[in-house]
């Protein structure tokens, strides 16, 4: 049985990217483009995996990812943030926010991938 | 901000790198598989003993190393080379170009093709073509040639090796079949085998039987024949002198009731040689052809009237049953028959007479002891009393007969069985105790035209003129023959030899009218008299005479030019008839 993954940035040519590299890979992929899609997504296809931008229209992803942490049904589920923000009260915010885990752009498919893998055999 | 942005256009750049270069990576990947795959797709070109060619619009666009194997050409010489163009003959042509000119997807090409070697030989291939894209015609096809000179030749070996051995496998067949007829038919042979033995061993005793008994008829037949002439002569004497005797007496002479009985008795005695006669062989008749239906008719009806208490039945078709034979001796047989059934029958009954023509193939003809033939087949039937196997053997013997002493002759169906034989035919005889006998006779079919009748009307005698010389061994036939003629009117010289007989006739040729010529003298006989009186007037007038019925010596001088036949014992009446039927 695949992961299911889910991807969320409002630059296409990330996720798409990601998408394709991820589904080459044998994981299942749903996108989304914003916050509130994102969330949305999360509570309703139960990913596996939340690989998610911050800057995001309509929600941030780190409003996404504290929400989901809070709610009981998805507070499970791991939140990678993968963010151009960079400084470390940025970083801090999303980890409080309850991220597991926050990369900072540019980040390579391969050190994405080894994230994602780390919380695959938790 | 500013960090933010290059951040992002940093992620997008390293995102857009990783992507190409993995693409490059699969590129390369599969630029590899390509140069493998080109590298096999050549090996495979290489070591195919099937030449490939591409041709696109009739032209040959690229040719594997086996196609200049096969045909001699190369890759130079593609541009200027068209596959019609090397099609050797008219058919492959058309069927080729209706390959390139179909428009039909679907349309392949495979077949036995010739073509033209570039030496100028034709190669027999096997040619397979499909186009390069199905979809798109106009690419090209791909056609294989395979060399098929070879296996051309060994599979018309093959074919002629199959047709010889369907051949011999019928003929096997047929010879299996024929075996298993034989052997079928061998069983069955074997399975009759006693059976068979046993009836050949009958067969075989039977035809000694037949065999003896035809040799003992014969040697009796000799015998009888001899006495029959010595006796014929002795009588013509007698009855030449009764004859002599008679002529001018008065009815009231106190000898002419005895010399009338004298010449019944002597006529009597006559019939008796004359039977002789016919039982004994060698003899020949005056053979005519004579229908038996019409004999038949005429010799039944002529019986019946006589014997009142004999009911007849005539089976006799409509159609002439033709044979070559002496109607006098015929006549004679079939009144033999008649009177052993009317013996048979002492208190009367019925006597069944039939004729038919059959054809006798050599088992059936084997059977009778007569060649295969067609023969005529005439019976005389009695329901009289029928005789036991060992009188039935010797029915045809001379002087046996089942009669009291006295009553008859034994000679009656001796002398028809003499006749018969004596015509190349042969009589048999069925019988069963008390219920009746069955004699059939059977002849051989004439295919002469059928005969008109001619009664001979019974004449008187006439008295004639000129001179006789009569040759005879017997002074005393030559005493009364010379009374007989002269007594006739006639002039007689006798002659007591065959060379008597020529002097004389030397002397007196102009005078000579006739000569009576007896055929069994010593010395010099008949016959070679008469072949030397012949050489001195090839115009002779000569009637033979003899005591013995014609025979095969008399009938040649016939055939050579004599003029008749007188059977001796004979009378005036005869004598007088015979000699101006010649004169005449």
């Amino acid at each position: 049985m695949s992961k299911k993954i889910l991807v969320v940035d409002d630059e296409e040519v990330i996720s798409a990217y990601l998408q394709k590299k991820l589904e080459k890979l044998g994981y299942c992929t749903i996108v989304a483009n914003d916050g509130e899609k994102a969330l949305n997504a999360a509570i309703n296809e139960k990913p596996d995996i939340v690989l998610m931008d911050v800057k995001l229209p309509r929600m941030t992803g780190t409003d996404v990812c504290r929400l989901l942490k809070t709610d009981p049904k998805t507070a499970n589920i791991p939140v990678i943030l993968l963010s151009a923000k960079a400084q470390p009260a940025e970083i801090q915010a999303g980890l409080d926010a309850g991220a597991d885990k926050y990369l900072c752009k540019p980040a390579s498919f391969p050190e994405i991938l080894e994230t994602i893998r780390s919380f695959e055999s938790a | 901000m500013q960090d933010e942005q290059l951040r992002r256009l940093l992620q997008q750049y390293i995102f857009n790198l990783e992507d190409a270069q993995e693409k490059a990576e699969e590129l390369s990947a599969a630029n590899e598989g390509l140069q493998r795959t080109t590298e096999f797709f050549k090996a495979v070109l290489n070591c195919t003993p099937h030449g490939i060619c591409l041709v696109k619009r009739h032209t040959f666009q690229w040719c594997s190393p086996a196609f200049t194997e096969i045909l001699g050409w190369t890759q130079q010489d593609l541009p200027a080379l068209s596959i019609l163009g090397i099609c050797s003959c008219r058919s492959d042509f058309d069927e080729i170009e209706a390959y390139l000119n179909s428009a039909d997807a679907g349309v392949f090409l495979h077949g036995e093709f010739n073509f033209m070697h570039k030496d100028g030989r034709v190669i027999a291939c096997i040619l397979s073509a499909r186009p390069l894209d199905t979809h798109d015609r106009s690419r090209g096809h791909v056609f294989s040639f395979t060399d098929f000179t070879e296996l051309k030749a060994a599979r018309d070996i093959c074919r002629n090796r199959a047709e010889e051995l369907q051949l011999s496998n019928q003929q096997l067949n047929r010879e299996i079949a024929e075996r298993a007829k034989a052997e079928a038919a061998l069983n069955e042979y074997k399975e009759h085998l006693e059976e068979l033995v046993a009836k050949r061993t009958e067969q075989l005793n039977e035809t000694n039987r037949r065999l003896l008994q035809a040799q003992k008829m014969e040697a009796v037949g000799t015998l009888a024949g001899g006495i029959a002439h010595d006796f014929n002569n002795l009588l013509t004497g007698i009855r030449g002198y009764a004859s002599l005797m008679l002529h001018g007496m008065e009815s009231d002479h106190v000898h002419f009731d005895k010399l009338k009985l004298i010449e019944e008795m002597v006529k009597s005695a006559s019939d008796l040689t004359s039977q002789l006669l016919g039982f004994a062989r060698g003899g020949k008749y005056v053979l005519k052809t004579i229908d038996l239906n019409e004999l038949l008719q005429k010799s039944a009806a002529m019986f019946c009237r006589a014997r009142h208490e004999i009911t007849t039945h005539l089976n006799t078709g409509k159609k002439p049953v033709l044979v070559e034979a002496d109607r006098t001796q015929m006549e004679q047989v079939l009144l033999n028959l008649y009177m052993n059934a009317w013996q048979a029958m002492p208190r009367g009954g019925e006597m069944t007479i039939s004729c038919k023509s059959l054809q006798l193939d050599e088992t059936e003809a084997a059977r009778h002891n007569l060649a295969p033939g067609h023969y005529a087949a005439m019976s005389v039937s009695d329901k009289g009393v029928g005789m036991d196997e060992a009188t039935m053997r010797r029915i045809f013997e001379p002087f046996f007969t089942t009669k009291d002493m006295g009553r008859g002759t034994g000679l009656g169906l001796a002398s028809a069985y003499g006749i018969i034989i004596n015509h190349h035919g042969t009589i048999e005889v069925e019988s069963r105790k008390w219920v009746g006998s069955t004699f059939t006779v059977f002849l051989p079919i004439s295919n002469a035209q059928a005969p008109s009748i001619a009664e001979a009307a019974e004449s008187e005698v006439a008295k004639g003129a000129g001179t006789i010389l009569l040759v005879d061994d017997q002074p005393m036939l030559l005493n009364v023959g010379k009374e007989l003629l002269e007594l006739l009117g006639y002039r007689a010289i006798t002659a007591q030899s065959g060379a008597k007989a020529i002097e004389c006739y030397l002397k007196e040729r102009d005078a000579i009218d006739v000569v009576i010529l007896d055929m069994i003298m010593p010395v010099l006989n008949g016959h070679d008299t008469y072949l030397q009186l012949k050489a001195i007037n090839p115009k002779i007038k000569v009637l033979l005479c003899s005591g013995y019925s014609i025979d095969s010596h008399a009938s040649e001088l016939i055939q050579l030019g004599c003029n008749g036949f007188l059977q001796k014992p004979f009378d005036l009446n005869e004598l007088s008839k015979a000699l101006k039927d010649i004169i005449n």
